[in-house]
C-alpha cells in the first residue's frame, strides 16, 4: 500500500510540474509585449522598460521559469493587470462559491445517476433502459449555459423563488442562489455518469457471485442491495474521481450563466480582460485541483478494493 | 457477411444524417427562405415580437432573429466539423505511431496526453483562446491541441491489440512493408471506431463553440453564431425570452443529429 501511494503521489507531482511549465508558456507565448500591456497605452518607453525589468522579462527563459516556479511554490500569483488586487487574494475570496457549487452538484449527481442506472439495469434492453440511454445522448447535446437560461425563464421568472442570477449575503439567499446552478451542473454531468454506471452495474449483474446469490433464492431488492449495489461502489468512486475535469469545466459555464462570483467567472473575465496573472494562476489552481482529485480517488479505490494496487 | 447487409444503413445513422443535412441545407438556402439580411440593423424595429414579417421577432438591434438562426447553421456546423476533423487526423496519426512503432515514441506521446488531460477542457480552451486571441481560428487550433488525445488513445489501444493478431503477424511475416500493413490491413479495421468517435466528438465541438462564443471568446459579433445569440438575449429573458431560448434549440437539434450518427456508427462498428 505504501509503495502504491508513493508511486501515485510521485506521478501526480510529475504531472503537476509539467502543468506548471505549460502554464509558464501561457505568458511566454502571449502575443504582444506583456510589459507594454501592464503599462497601458499611454506609458513612455522608459516606464515600459522599468516594468519589464521589474517583471524580470529581461532575464533568460530558464531564469524566468525558475523564478516563476519559486513564486508559485510560495503561493504568489502576482497581482491583476490593473494592479488593484492580488490574484491569490481574489482566488481566496472566490473559491467558496465554486466549492459550494461543486459539492452540492456532485452529491445530487451521485443520487440521481445511481437511481437512474439501477432502474435501467433492472431490465436491460427494456423501456426504462432505452429511455436512460437516449436521454443520456440527447443530454450531451444540450449546452449547459443554455439549460441554465431555460431554467431561469421557465422556473425562476414565473415562480420568483430563485434570484435571476447573482449571489447572496445571508445563508438563505445563497442556498436559493445555488439551487438552479446546481441543477444545471448536475444535468450536464448525468449523461457522463449514468452511462458508465449502467455499464459497470451490468457487468456486476452478470458476474458469477450474483448468479450464486440467485441460486440460493435471493431475488429482487435484497439481491440488488447486497450484491449488485455494494459491488458497484468501487467503479462508482473511480468514475467520480475521473469526473473532476468535467465538473470544473461545467462550473466555468454555469457561473458565467448565473453570474455567480466564483473561480470560473473570474477565469472568463480574466481572459476577456487579457489578464495574464489571473488566467495563469487559475489554470494552475484548476489543474492542481484535478490532479489532487484524481489522486484522492485512486487512493480511495485502492483502499476499497485491494486488488487495484497490484495492477 | 454478405454485401447487402453491409450496405444497409442503420436507421439511427440515417436519421442523424438526415437531421444534420436538413439544418445545413436550410442554412445554405437561407437567403431564399427569408428576405431579411441577418446583419441588417433597424433601430426603429428593435425587440419586435414574433409576427408575419419577423417570424421570431427582432433582437436588440432590430435584426431578424429567424434569419440569423438560419444563417447560424452556416457558421456553427462547418466550424464544429473542422474542429472535429483536425484533431481526428492528428490524433489518429499519433495513435498509430504510438501503437505500432517504438516504445520510446509511445512513452513520449502518452506523457503529453497525460498533461493535456490534467487540464479541465474548458479551462484549457479558455486559456488557449486567451493565448491566441478570440475568434473562430483560435477555437479550431485550441480544439486541435485538446481533442487529439481521445483519438490517440483509442487508435493506440486498437492498433496494439490488432498488432498481435494472426492476420497482421502473417502479413508482416510475408514481408509486406509497414506502410502497406498499416494502410491495407490494420487501419481499415480501426477506422470505423474512429468515425463513431468523431461523431460523438462533433457534439462536444458544437457545444464548445457555442459555449466559447457565449463567453464572448469564440465567434465575434456581428456574425450570427448561435451561442453568441443566446448571450445577446440574456438581458431580455424577463420579457423577450425567445431571443435566448430559440437559438439553443438549434444547437440541441444539430447536436442530437450528431449523437444519433455516433450511435448508428457505433452499432455498425460493433456488428462487424
Amino acid at each position: 500500500m505504501t509503495r502504491f501511494l508513493l508511486r501515485r503521489c510521485l506521478q501526480g507531482v510529475a504531472v503537476l510540474v509539467a502543468v506548471l511549465v505549460a502554464s509558464f508558456g501561457l505568458l511566454k507565448f502571449v502575443p504582444g509585449d506583456p510589459a507594454r500591456q501592464v503599462a497601458g497605452t499611454r506609458a513612455t518607453e522608459a516606464q515600459v522598460e522599468a516594468i519589464r525589468e521589474n517583471l524580470g522579462l529581461n532575464d533568460n527563459v530558464g531564469v524566468q521559469l525558475w523564478k516563476y516556479l519559486g513564486r508559485l511554490v510560495r503561493g504568489d500569483f502576482g497581482s491583476t493587470t490593473n494592479g488593484a488586487s492580488d490574484v491569490a487574494d481574489l482566488i481566496g475570496q472566490n473559491y467558496p462559491v465554486t466549492l459550494w457549487l461543486i459539492v452540492t452538484s456532485l452529491v445530487l449527481t451521485a443520487i440521481v445517476s445511481l437511481a437512474l442506472a439501477s432502474s435501467a439495469v433492472r431490465r436491460p434492453g427494456k423501456l426504462v433502459d432505452r429511455l436512460v440511454l437516449v436521454t443520456g445522448s440527447v443530454g450531451l447535446a444540450i449546452p449547459s449555459f443554455w439549460l441554465g437560461i431555460v431554467l431561469l425563464i421557465a422556473v425562476a421568472r414565473p415562480t420568483g423563488w430563485f434570484p435571476i442570477g447573482g449571489w447572496g449575503d445571508s445563508f438563505g439567499d445563497r442556498l436559493r442562489a445555488v439551487v438552479l446552478p446546481c441543477i444545471t451542473l448536475t444535468a450536464s454531468l448525468i449523461p457522463f455518469t449514468t452511462r458508465s454506471l449502467r455499464t459497470s452495474m451490468l457487468e456486476v449483474r452478470q458476474s458469477e457471485f450474483v448468479a450464486a446469490g440467485r441460486s440460493v433464492g435471493l431475488d429482487g431488492l435484497p439481491l440488488f442491495r447486497r450484491f449488485i449495489l455494494r459491488n458497484s461502489l468501487v467503479p462508482t468512486v473511480a468514475l467520480f474521481a475521473s469526473l473532476a475535469g468535467v465538473v470544473l469545466s461545467g462550473t466555468v459555464l454555469v457561473e458565467a450563466t448565473f453570474a455567480l462570483p466564483g473561480l470560473g467567472q473570474m477565469m472568463v473575465v480574466g481572459a476577456i480582460n487579457r489578464d495574464v496573472n489571473v488566467v495563469q494562476g487559475l489554470t494552475v489552481v484548476f489543474a492542481a485541483g484535478v490532479i489532487v482529485f484524481n489522486l484522492v480517488g485512486d487512493v480511495v479505490v485502492a483502499l476499497l478494493d485491494p486488488r487495484v494496487e497490484r495492477r | 457477411m454478405n454485401s447487402r447487409s453491409r450496405r444497409r444503413v442503420d436507421p439511427l445513422l440515417a436519421t442523424g444524417l438526415g437531421i444534420v443535412a436538413v439544418v445545413l441545407l436550410l442554412g445554405i438556402i437561407a437567403p431564399l427562405i427569408t428576405s431579411h439580411d441577418p446583419l441588417a440593423q433597424n433601430v426603429r424595429a428593435r425587440l419586435a415580437s414574433p409576427s408575419g414579417d419577423h417570424w421570431l421577432g427582432t433582437d436588440l438591434l432590430g435584426r431578424d432573429v429567424f434569419s440569423r438562426i438560419l444563417h447560424g447553421a452556416r457558421i456553427d456546423i462547418p466550424l464544429a466539423l473542422v474542429a472535429t476533423l483536425v484533431p481526428a487526423v492528428i490524433g489518429t496519426l499519433l495513435g498509430t505511431v504510438s501503437g505500432y512503432y517504438s516504445r520510446r515514441v509511445d512513452a513520449i506521446i502518452m506523457r503529453f496526453a497525460d498533461v493535456v488531460q490534467a487540464f479541465p477542457v474548458y479551462i484549457f480552451l479558455v486559456a488557449l483562446v486567451f493565448l491566441l486571441g478570440p475568434g473562430a481560428r483560435s477555437f479550431v487550433v485550441a480544439s486541435a491541441c485538446i481533442s487529439w488525445v481521445g483519438y490517440a488513445r483509442l487508435v493506440r489501444a486498437e492498433v496494439s491489440r490488432l498488432k498481435s493478431r494472426d492476420f497482421i503477424v502473417a502479413a508482416r511475416a510475408a514481408g509486406i512493408g509497414d506502410r502497406r500493413v498499416l494502410g491495407r490491413h490494420l487501419l481499415p479495421n480501426v477506422m470505423p471506431q474512429v468515425y463513431a468517435y468523431m461523431a460523438s466528438d462533433a457534439v462536444l465541438a458544437l457545444v464548445a463553440l457555442a459555449s466559447l462564443s457565449f463567453l464572448s471568446l469564440g465567434v465575434q459579433p456581428p456574425e450570427p453564431e448561435w451561442g453568441r445569440m443566446i448571450a445577446d438575449g440574456v438581458d431580455r429573458i424577463r420579457s423577450e425570452w425567445w431571443l435566448s431560448a430559440v437559438p439553443g434549440l438549434a444547437i440541441v437539434i444539430v447536436g442530437t443529429g450528431f449523437s444519433l450518427i455516433a450511435f448508428g456508427l457505433e452499432r455498425q462498428a460493433s456488428r462487424r
